[in-house]
């Protein structure tokens, strides 16, 4: 195949078809198929062979997959080369008036009438024109035709003709939209406790952080429910400052209702509890003593130390042991309270997790480590989970969406309409009035409509008429 | 007046159930036109139709003030009971809309029946009112829901009229069947179904559109290839698909018939079998 025919390919509307019945279809996949899940959900879904083959296939994010973008690519470009084609054509076709009817128009389309009247030439010649206008809602222009000399046209929705590039147009506007909002943008996560502030948002992908420029603080988070206890209200009270800084604003955030500040959207999108420790840490050997308050994945430097550090990597309001492990243990109680997980890393980053225990401060592998932890106290703090999104490419998509839609009803509900009138003498005294109209997308459609229309012309012509050639 | 239930009205769900009566009699009436040849039967359906269409919008106006009498006042669009009353209503409307033009009542044989199972469906559904949770308070439930109805309503009687279309070409040009004679011309049936669903892909793009615009709003992220999102996109290639084969490759017919015909499955699917089947963000499921 060369290089022509498959440009010709590519501007088909077959290959137009092709693409929509295709993505159609491959989207279903998607959808039978959950999504985003780990190899560890797929495997207990569809066995070990089956997960396999989900993710090596790319089904398990089908709609980023390298196979579905290339799709929407293909759709894209054939939209690209099916526009650019036929626009200018079309373009110049608008610029100019409908070409003269042939010789045979009058008696050929199937959008016909002709009217007989009886008044002289002269009168007639000079009615007709406002006769027309009054009956088409528009005046006509003058044509010469070769044949017949002067003709009338009326024209009607020119510009419906690009309603189908609009729309096309509008839809590549879409995929850039998006495009660029997925190249410049971010899609990212925060979680405040009452009282927290922070400058960094969390990646959704990932376990990166994107800075913000500013400081999020939230002051207060409120959970209201019906008298039936459906949620009612989701609200986050927060302030808006210069990192280290003065305030900018305070705000709210509720489901609906985000806060928008620099470009970056947030959203109210979830809550919960986390846990703030109080540790008491103690230097084994040093005798050194001190008090640590800390959260979940802070880390925290030892005290005594050289820049030793460690952190809480897990935290249970209530660990329960499983009945298997509690029958070879000597434990008599199956749960045991508050417990969190500690990590102390060494030079290299690395460390082995430990529980400590609240209520048993003895419990567990003690006297090995250079330091003693023990729980004093947690505390649960509600925090409020915000959506955080900077989308520049979002005004390009409603832009889209907006000549989307206007390029829909130009192509669908519109038509370019093009109506030929010509008078002529048909015996002495005798005036014959004939008319032809078409619409270039639509022509069956138009069919009802030109019966109203010519109702009409003959309404104004009812003055002079004789009789009617065909049958109203 | 006396049982005024907790959650909600009860006059409302009798009123529906004295629709879908009035919906059936015009179906039957409809019925006895197309055998008897009888024109009054035909009109008596049409009133029938626009009795229950008046009753209908009289119940739904009936939950809506009612809602606020209970302080949380919403356009009765919220849930699943709520959803399949408007979308009865929606067809109903545009057969009605659309009657006046297609001067025939095999029509509305064929499209009364998914007016009142529709409405009958609903008692299985659970009828409170139920108050909106923050993710549905918000201006767009009402554009949403409303044009993506209208959007379905109107395939909902396109599908109706490839339904006839296939009956009436069946068997090729000359055959006349019982339910072929009382047909108008095959490619009338081809042209109305086609028209119905020129005015229906555009809605149910506005219905997406403002899906979308919602779904930034609430959640910051305007498509997220969420099941009913992409079912809702599955639809509207279907009908694209349908629009270009047919205006610029001459489809007309058999094949465009069927391609209307996969359309609506995909669009009842899209309505209700996302939330039977598939799990997602459109919270009905339960209703």
């Amino acid at each position: 195949m060369n290089i022509n025919t498959l440009y010709d390919r590519l501007l088909s509307v077959r290959l137009t078809i092709f693409l929509c019945i295709l993505l159609a279809i491959v989207s279903v996949v998607g959808t039978v198929i959950p999504q985003n899940l780990t190899a560890e959900q797929y495997g207990n879904l569809y066995g070990q062979g089956g997960a396999r083959l989900v993710t090596g296939l790319g089904l398990s994010d089908l709609y980023h997959s390298v196979g579905f973008v290339l799709l929407l690519c293909l759709l894209a470009a054939n939209l690209v080369a099916c526009t650019s084609k036929r626009l200018p054509g079309t373009w110049r076709s608008l610029r100019r008036d409908a070409s003269p009817p042939s010789d045979t128009a009058f008696e050929n389309w199937k959008c016909r009438e002709a009217f007989v009247c009886s008044a002289n030439v002269e009168e007639m010649e000079e009615r007709l024109e406002g006769v027309v206008a009054k009956a088409f809602g528009k005046r006509p222009k003058r044509k010469t035709v070769e044949s017949r000399g002067q003709v009338l046209l009326v024209e009607k929705n020119r510009y419906a003709r690009l309603g189908p590039y609009v729309a096309h147009v509008s839809l590549l506007t879409i995929l850039l939209g998006t495009l660029w909002g997925a190249v410049q943008g971010f899609k990212g996560g925060l979680q405040l406790a009452e009282g927290e502030a922070s400058s960094e948002a969390w990646l959704r992908t990932g376990a990166q952080r994107v800075p913000l420029g500013f400081q999020i603080r939230c002051d207060r988070f409120v959970f209201e429910q019906y008298p039936n206890g459906t949620p009612k209200e989701y609200r986050s009270e927060v302030t808006l400052s210069e990192v280290g800084g003065e305030k900018i604003k305070s705000g709210t955030i509720r489901v609906n209702h985000p806060l928008t500040y620099r470009g970056i959207a947030f959203y109210q999108s979830t809550y919960g509890s986390l846990p703030e420790l109080n540790l008491r840490v103690r230097d084994r050997e040093g005798g050194s003593e001190s008090m640590v308050t800390t959260r979940l994945n802070a880390p925290f430097l030892l005290p005594g130390s050289q820049g030793e550090r460690a952190m809480v990597v897990s935290f249970q309001e209530n660990l329960r042991i499983p009945e298997e492990m509690a029958r070879i243990t000597s434990f008599s109680k199956r749960s045991l309270g508050p417990a969190a997980q500690i990590v102390v890393f060494d030079d290299k980053g690395f460390g082995e997790p430990f529980w400590v225990f609240r209520d048993h401060p003895d419990m567990g592998k003690k006297a090995e480590r250079p330091h003693k932890f023990v729980m004093e106290d947690v505390r649960l703090m509600s925090y409020t989970g915000l959506q955080v999104v900077k989308d520049p490419g979002a005004p390009l998509v409603w832009i889209g969406c907006t000549f989307l839609v206007i390029g829909f009803l130009m192509a669908l509900l519109m038509d370019h309409e093009i109506v030929w009138v010509a008078g002529e003498v048909a015996a002495e005294n005798e005036y014959r009035v004939r008319v032809v109209g078409r619409a270039v997308r639509h022509p069956g459609i138009y069919a009802a409509r030109f019966d109203r229309q010519k109702f009409r012309l003959r309404r104004g012509l009812s003055p002079w008429l004789k009789k009617p050639l065909g049958d109203l | 007046m006396a049982e005024e239930a907790p959650g909600g009205s009860m006059t409302e769900p009798t009123l529906i159930r004295l629709c879908i009566f009035v919906y059936m009699g015009s179906w039957v009436l409809y019925l006895l036109h197309v055998a008897f040849r009888k024109k009054a039967m035909g009109l008596a359906g049409d009133v029938a139709v626009l009795a229950g269409l008046v009753l209908q919008t009289l119940s739904i106006g009936v939950r809506w003030m009612e809602s606020h009498r209970m302080g949380i006042g919403h356009a009765p669009l919220s849930n699943l009971y709520e959803s399949m009353v408007f979308f009865a209503w929606t067809i109903a409307l545009i057969y009605l809309i659309f009657a006046r033009k297609f001067q025939n009542r095999l029509l509305g044989a064929f499209v009364m029946p998914l007016v009142f199972l529709a409405l009958a469906s609903t008692s299985l559904m659970n009828p409170e009112i139920q108050p909106l949770v923050p993710a549905l308070q918000s201006n767009w439930l009402t554009a949403h829901v409303i044009t993506c109805f209208l959007g379905y309503a109107a395939f909902a009687v396109a599908f109706s009229l490839s339904l006839l279309y296939l009956l009436k070409s069946r068997g090729g040009e000359g055959a006349e069947g019982f339910l072929q004679a009382r047909l108008p011309p095959a490619d009338l049936l081809d042209e109305y179904s086609y028209r119905i669903i020129a005015v229906g892909f555009p809605m149910l793009t506005l219905g997406i559109i403002t899906g979308a615009a919602w779904a930034n709003e609430a959640w910051g992220t305007y498509w997220s290839w969420d099941p009913k999102e992409t079912w809702s996109l599955i639809v509207w290639l279907i009908y694209a698909a349908y629009l270009h084969a047919r205006l610029a490759r001459g489809w007309q017919g058999r094949r465009a018939a069927w391609l209307s015909i996969i359309g609506f499955a995909a669009t009842l699917f899209c309505y209700l079998g996302v939330n039977l089947f598939l799990s997602g963000l459109h919270s009905y499921a339960t209703g």
